[in-house]
């Protein structure tokens, strides 16, 4: 088979459909879910739910496969290289490595299914980047052609991908702890009459790992669910509110006490301001759409993630995992740029980018040993890091000129609209001022709501 | 300020200030790098417009690394980083030194409990205790007093060991003060002052302190390395550019250099003194222009009686001479151009290296100074590799960079270079020149202009572009890069955990042995990690009665670490 038929072998068929699958997982691991509660709620086992489980374990395996046989075609079309000598090849294979920890490290170790499908998801936005990334199969030019490109490329890839799961669980983290906040906030509100610091009734233990008890981990949800008169189900440090114990009850006060529209505006406004830089209309559609409609999502299942401090301690170790490859990464890129610029560290775009979002790691990791920056302030922290690594990773490339400029797509290269990208964040500001406006009178209307439920 | 500098917020502020620094250096084009770009913004032509570019000019933001600011910025975050690393190594030395595992009171309150009992008579099941912990690399200690041989009845009840013991710090704060003997107490140190109450005799242990401290100071440590290898690097490296056209050869001496960058302790003596001969300059595209590869093939002649060497330099392999490390970092076209004035002679005869107009190489551009003629005589060079005749003779330009079909445009000035001024080397100031003629050479051919002169481009050659290079403190660097690896594993992974096992005799003259744990951190790594000590504990110590498995919904059944209100419980 030539080299060109190989490469829209890859192309046309194998990536496709390994998008197409990715996106099959991720609805049968999102319906799993919904399967799961709707069973429970009727008291039944499960058996819809298991039998959807298995269908996203098998489809997500076939999408791995195939995704393995683009990147290996893709790689042979290209004279046997490693397969991520340009932008496109590199953001498939971090999307293979991000679904790849998905499965076997999400599902299979942490048993936590429910959080594969929002991970995937990440995977199908990186894979969609790829598609404006598209380069034709080509040898690598000459500054890559070494043994560097290997090691240094392909730490900095396995880092991203395990920082994409990180970040995943950081953002599910946020939404979940504003929202058990909230519920624990009304119910004190409910039976005290006052809003006023309610959701600090108790001191609340540190949410970092020392702190946790122990047996924290033992539970034996699957899907995350609250389970009754456990109280270990419940997140550690929140007001007691016996009277939220059913799980259903919990769930649904979960998703009342936030409202998704705002959230899912302002992400995809920071989203917009972003993908304004790179002056490609379609993406700057597209990007903004998918990142609200994750948001959405995570919203919708907010009942079924598990709870915010087992969010919180799993972004740690992810983001743990990752930060030494990232670093051995960053170092290996100095050796490299010794060999081939002539000089360890030249404050090239791409080494500062580099730099920048191992110093923002290094502070998510050092925040959560800090008083009054664990938890929420950590996980912003956390979040703005992996703006910064992506912003590492697409700006860099394509928009900034730097010794990494080598997007081979001829993309953005340009000066970004500043005007429109002022007028997103303002967007975000408004609506953030919005919502923090009408949180109170939001707060009584819902809780008044759930009084009316319970009683 | 000292006290500001010495809490770890302060240290994340100063971590944030940098990296919103760094952050502003990324979007914000850097003098260093691409003057061109700065240029350009200041200009208004690209960016934000030329009075918000005057603004961060103002500020330095053009510059970052080499701000005032930056450095004040950096300074702060060394000291902030010096005063919280001393109390901890003094703490990590005093641990290491002489630091115990502390004992603990009221075992079953530990977020970790197990108990059994056995007919392994107490002092023996201690031995075995001990060195099952010493095995498993815990540091132990033994707690408490000599075993008491007579059954105690007070403690054989495990609800007794729940209450918390009087006239004695609640237990978990205790064990948040690391190294610290307790408070006086019957389980304590045997030269506490403490009532010499017989208690039950108590082992601790711990593990994982020394290598998550050690591995985090050493993390931190590798900066100090990182910096000194940085700040003795400016001082002693040496960096020159020069380019070399084939058959030529360079000499390494100060004034050979097209650039020099030396540091303040380099001297000219320095330089050793070898020269660089280039026999040959390899490059090749592929169909779409892309390069495939670029080769300088070079001899090197040490010097000092020692034979030459031939290399071969590519881009990622730089050659080493004379301990200088020689890069090949550019090339380009060079063309020998001779002028002669009307009477004939000669006025310039010399390769003129071409540079990149646009870093595709399919245009070139150079320049021509003939200073001894009257007027002075000066020549702008543009070279396209590829420019084959069309059909109507005239040449077509293709954006090919290779040299197919070479085609040399020559536009000549006459008048005065103003050589008595500075100026670049690679551009014509033509304030006070006139353009006399604009014309097109092939190689071999020669073009008479108005005044009599002959311009001939006679040879087409390349030039390569090497940075030679001399940095002491890179073993240095590496040094302290691996340090970083090195310590920062242990410091993510490594975690503390405790252990206190206590046996006391039963009333039964059976053996009761409660075990306890506490882990710092990672504490479902640890929960594993009891469950086995425990199982292994139970094995060897034949346990009649395996301790009760306990309905903990532990995933794997091990049957440990029950709530401390699940044991009191019972």
């Amino acid at each position: 088979m030539t080299e060109t038929a190989l490469a829209e072998l890859s192309r046309t068929l194998f990536f496709p459909v390994t998008f197409l699958l990715y996106l099959a997982a991720m609805f049968a691991y999102f319906f799993r879910m919904a399967f799961t509660r709707l069973d429970r709620v009727e008291g039944r086992r499960p058996r819809v739910g298991e039998a959807v489980g298995v269908l996203g374990v098998v489809v997500a395996v076939s999408g791995l496969a195939t995704h393995l046989a683009a990147i290996v075609t893709r790689s042979m079309a290209s004279g046997g290289r490693v397969p991520w000598g340009n932008m496109y090849e590199y953001s498939s294979a971090m999307a293979f490595g991000t679904v790849l920890v998905a499965v076997l490290f999400v599902h299979a170790r942490l048993k936590r299914p429910e959080l594969v499908g929002f991970i995937v998801f990440g995977a199908l936005v990186i894979m969609t980047s790829a598609l404006f990334l598209y380069t034709p199969a080509g040898p690598l030019m000459p500054a890559l052609q070494t043994h560097w490109l290997k090691i240094h490329t392909f730490a900095a890839m396995a880092a991203s991908s395990v920082f994409t799961v990180a970040f995943v669980f950081t953002g599910l983290y946020l939404i979940r702890d504003l929202a058990e906040r909230r519920v624990a906030e009304r119910q004190a509100a409910a039976q005290r009459g006052s809003t006023v610091g309610a959701a600090y009734l108790r001191p609340r233990p540190a949410l970092d790992e020392a702190a946790r008890p122990a047996h924290e981990g033992e539970k034996p949800d699957t899907t995350g669910r609250i389970q009754a008169g456990e109280s270990d189900g419940r997140p550690v440090g929140y007001v007691d509110d016996g009277a939220l114990e059913d799980p259903e009850i919990y769930g649904q006060a979960l998703r009342e006490v936030l409202n998704p529209v705002p959230m899912a505006v302002s992400a995809a406004a920071i989203t917009l301001a972003y993908s304004l830089l790179f002056r490609n209309t379609v993406a700057s559609v597209i990007a903004p759409l998918i990142v609200g409609l994750g948001v959405l999502a995570a919203w919708w299942f907010l009942p079924a993630l598990p709870s915010a401090a087992t969010l919180d301690s799993l972004a740690y170790r992810t983001t743990a995992f990752a930060f030494p490859i990232w670093t051995f990464a960053v170092l290996a890129g100095a050796v490299w740029a010794e060999q081939s610029w002539g000089r360890y560290w030249g404050w090239d775009p791409k080494e500062t980018g580099a730099f920048l979002t191992w110093v923002a790691y290094a502070g998510y990791l050092h925040s959560r040993a800090t008083r009054g920056l664990r938890g929420r302030g950590a996980a912003g922290i956390g979040i703005i890091a992996f703006l910064l690594l992506m912003f590492t990773y697409y700006a860099v490339n394509l928009w900034i000129t730097g010794l990494h400029s080598y997007a081979g797509s001829g993309a953005a290269k340009s000066n970004p609209p500043y005007a429109a990208i002022a007028g997103a964040l303002a967007l975000w500001a408004v609506v953030r001022f919005l919502t923090s406006s009408r949180r109170a009178t939001d707060r009584r209307s819902v809780s008044e709501s759930h009084l009316s439920v319970r009683s | 300020m000292w006290r500001w500098l010495r809490r770890m917020r302060s240290a994340l502020y100063l971590l944030g200030a940098l990296g919103a620094a760094t952050f502003l250096a990324t979007i914000v084009p850097q003098r260093p790098n691409v003057p061109n770009t700065v240029a350009r913004w200041l200009s208004g032509a690209e960016g934000p417009g030329a009075p918000v570019a005057r603004i961060l000019d103002r500020l330095g933001l053009f510059d970052v690394f080499g701000a005032p600011w930056f450095l004040v910025l950096l300074v702060l975050l060394f000291t902030s980083l010096t005063s919280c690393l001393i109390p901890r190594y003094r703490a990590y030395v005093h641990t290491a030194r002489r630091g115990q595992p502390p004992g603990a009171r009221a075992l079953l309150t530990k977020p970790h409990v197990s108990q059994m009992t056995t007919a392994t008579p107490p002092d023996e099941a201690l031995c075995v205790i001990q060195a099952l912990l010493r095995r498993r690399r815990f540091r132990v200690r033994q707690v408490g007093i000599a075993l008491a041989a007579e059954p105690i009845p007070t403690r054989s009840d495990p609800r007794v060991g729940v209450l918390p013991a009087p006239a004695d710090a609640p237990s978990d704060q205790a064990d948040e003060e690391a190294p610290k003997p307790l408070p006086s107490g019957p389980a304590r140190d045997g030269d506490g002052p403490g009532p010499l109450s017989p208690g039950p005799a108590q082992v601790a242990a711990e593990r994982g302190h020394l290598a998550r401290e050690g591995g985090s100071l050493l993390f931190h440590t590798a900066f100090y390395l990182l910096l000194v290898g940085i700040v003795v690097g400016k001082l002693t490296t040496f960096i020159g550019m020069v380019g070399v056209v084939e058959g030529q050869s360079f000499a390494d001496t100060p004034v050979a250099y097209w650039n020099r960058e030396p540091g303040r302790w380099w001297g000219a003596d320095d330089h050793t003194g070898f020269v660089l001969t280039l026999d040959r300059f390899a490059v090749d595209w592929h169909p779409d222009g892309q390069p495939a590869y670029f080769r300088s093939e070079v001899t090197f002649d040490p010097g000092q009686g020692r034979p030459p060497v031939r290399r071969n330099l590519q881009v990622n392999v730089p050659a080493v001479v004379n301990g200088m490390k020689i890069h090949q970092l550019d090339w380009g076209y060079a063309v020998r151009v001779v002028v002669r004035d009307p009477r004939g002679e000669i006025v310039h005869d010399a390769f003129v290296p071409l540079s990149d107009l646009d870093g595709g190489g399919g245009a070139w551009r150079g320049v021509v100074k003939a200073p001894a003629t009257k007027p002075q005589l000066g020549f702008d060079l543009f070279f396209l590799p590829t420019a084959p005749e069309g059909p109507d003779g005239l040449p077509i330009p293709t954006r090919w960079p290779g040299a197919e079909a070479p085609l040399l445009l020559v536009e000549a000035w006459e008048g005065d270079l103003q050589l008595f001024e500075a100026q670049r080397v690679d551009r014509l100031d033509t304030r006070r020149m006139t353009k006399t003629a604009t014309f097109a050479l092939r190689p071999a051919s020669e073009t008479t202009l108005s005044g009599g002169a002959t311009v001939a481009f006679s040879e087409l050659r390349k030039w390569s572009g090497f940075q030679v290079s001399r940095r002491l403190t890179d073993p240095l660097l590496l040094a302290a890069a691996a340090t970083l690896l090195v310590g920062l594993l242990p410091a993510l992974y490594a975690f503390r955990r405790r252990i206190w096992v206590e046996i006391e005799s039963d009333r039964s003259g059976a053996t009761l042995v409660t075990v306890a744990g506490h882990a710092f951190q990672r504490p479902q790594a640890f929960e594993k990690e009891f469950a086995s000590i425990v199982r292994t504990l139970e094995n060897e110590l034949q346990v009649q009665r395996p301790s009760r498995e306990g309905k903990s919904s532990d995933r794997d059944g091990a049957p440990t670490s029950r709530s401390p209100r699940e044991v009191a419980r019972r």
